[in-house]
């Protein structure tokens, strides 16, 4: 069941940050927001894993090529955003 | 009462017809190096292929070869791997959660001989995919079965098999080099499968994805355990309309619902396993402790 209420702008970013820090052991402070996921080093698989794991965490659904088509933290959550699947 | 086979292999089937076959002759006697009849048993079950495979179409084979349906098969092969592991009578158990893999032809025996090398060894082999890329991209540039028999046929297969790695690919996290995110035939000893409890069942995503990775890394995080990657010696997967290996356009989408399910079980991402691991090569013999 998807939730009611989209999860926050604020709430998805800092989650996402720590999500792709933990991945590839970085500080959450060294991820930029402007610089696209493969230049991050993030592999394309581990963005598809990324895809599945907030599916979960916020129940919502996203299309598995929507972070390669907005391949920055920034843009995919301007997408997300646009899709009403954040506030 | 036959001898106690060494080793026993557990081979999920489902609509394998034109796969199954190869698999198991290249798990067969005379296909497999140091492996003669008697020393390994295989296990198929056949989790609700629309025609059940028949064990006497195998008995050419040579070896021990036992043929089980799944009475109440779902998506899922866990339940099908688990009463394979039920079945057999070895001490060290291989599974092939998908039928469509064909042995290289010293696996078997460099499995057993990495076997030896720890008291609790998690054996994994390097994955492949037949054919120029991943099967879910070389489709779409028309790779196909025919295609296959025909690279299969450039190599003498089986006569030729240990020139399989001229017509395959190594896939993503196959094992070799880098963090490793499942094996295609892992063997463990029968008290590592008892204490994991065999593949676990909650998963019921088709094909096995989530719950073969989540059967290695489970394996590989117990206590005492030490992966051991065998070297030389592989899977390679035959093209036959998998969930993942096979599914181009939506392959993206099932690994995303993979790794959705296995969040949702574990509460942690699927990820590659990086813990410290041995390396044997079964030609010389030796092992690197220090990947």
């Amino acid at each position: 069941m998807l939730n009611d209420q989209p999860p926050s702008r604020s709430v998805f970013q800092e989650w996402i940050v720590n999500y792709i820090a933990s991945v590839i052991d970085l500080e959450p402070e060294a991820i930029a927001l402007d610089r696209t996921f493969h230049d991050i080093g993030m592999d394309s698989a581990e963005v598809v894993i990324m895809t599945g794991v907030l599916e979960e965490e916020f129940a919502i659904e996203v299309r598995a090529e929507l972070p390669f088509e907005h391949p920055t933290i920034a843009s995919f959550l301007d997408a997300l955003a646009e899709k009403k699947l954040i506030s | 009462m036959a001898e106690q086979p060494e080793i026993g292999i557990v081979v999920v089937s489902y609509n394998m017809a034109r796969e199954l076959p190869r698999t198991l002759q290249s798990l067969s006697p005379d296909y497999q190096k140091n492996c003669p009849p008697g020393r390994c048993e295989v296990i198929v079950v056949d989790n609700g292929s629309a025609e059940p495979p028949d064990a006497e179409r195998f008995a050419s084979l040579g070896m021990n070869v036992t043929v089980r349906r799944q009475q109440n098969p779902g998506p899922s092969p866990a339940a099908a791997v688990n009463m394979g592991l039920a079945l057999t009578r070895a001490p060290l158990v291989g599974v092939w959660i998908d039928g469509a893999r064909l042995a290289s032809p010293g696996l078997i025996d460099a499995c057993a001989r990495a076997a030896q090398l720890h008291p609790k060894p998690v054996i994994a082999t390097v994955n492949f995919h037949l054919g120029p890329s991943e099967q879910y991209l070389s489709m779409q540039s028309g790779y196909d079965r025919l295609e296959e028999d025909r690279l299969l046929a450039s190599i003498d297969w089986p006569r030729g098999a240990d020139r399989l790695g001229e017509i395959s690919t190594q896939v993503w996290h196959g094992g070799r080099d880098g963090p490793m995110l499942e094996s295609n035939a892992l063997f463990l000893r029968r008290e590592l499968w008892d204490e994991l409890g065999g593949y676990d069942e909650a998963f019921e995503g088709p094909g096995g994805g989530a719950v073969n990775i989540d059967t290695f890394t489970r394996a590989c995080e117990s206590p005492g355990a030490q992966l051991i990657v065998v070297g030389n010696e592989g899977t390679y997967h035959q093209f036959h309309g998998g969930t993942i290996s096979n599914a181009p356009g939506h392959a993206m989408e099932a690994t995303k619902r993979l790794a959705a399910e296995y969040y949702r079980l574990r509460r942690k991402p699927l990820r590659p396993v990086k813990a410290p691991r041995w390396f044997f090569d079964p030609v010389s013999g030796a092992l690197d402790r220090k990947l």
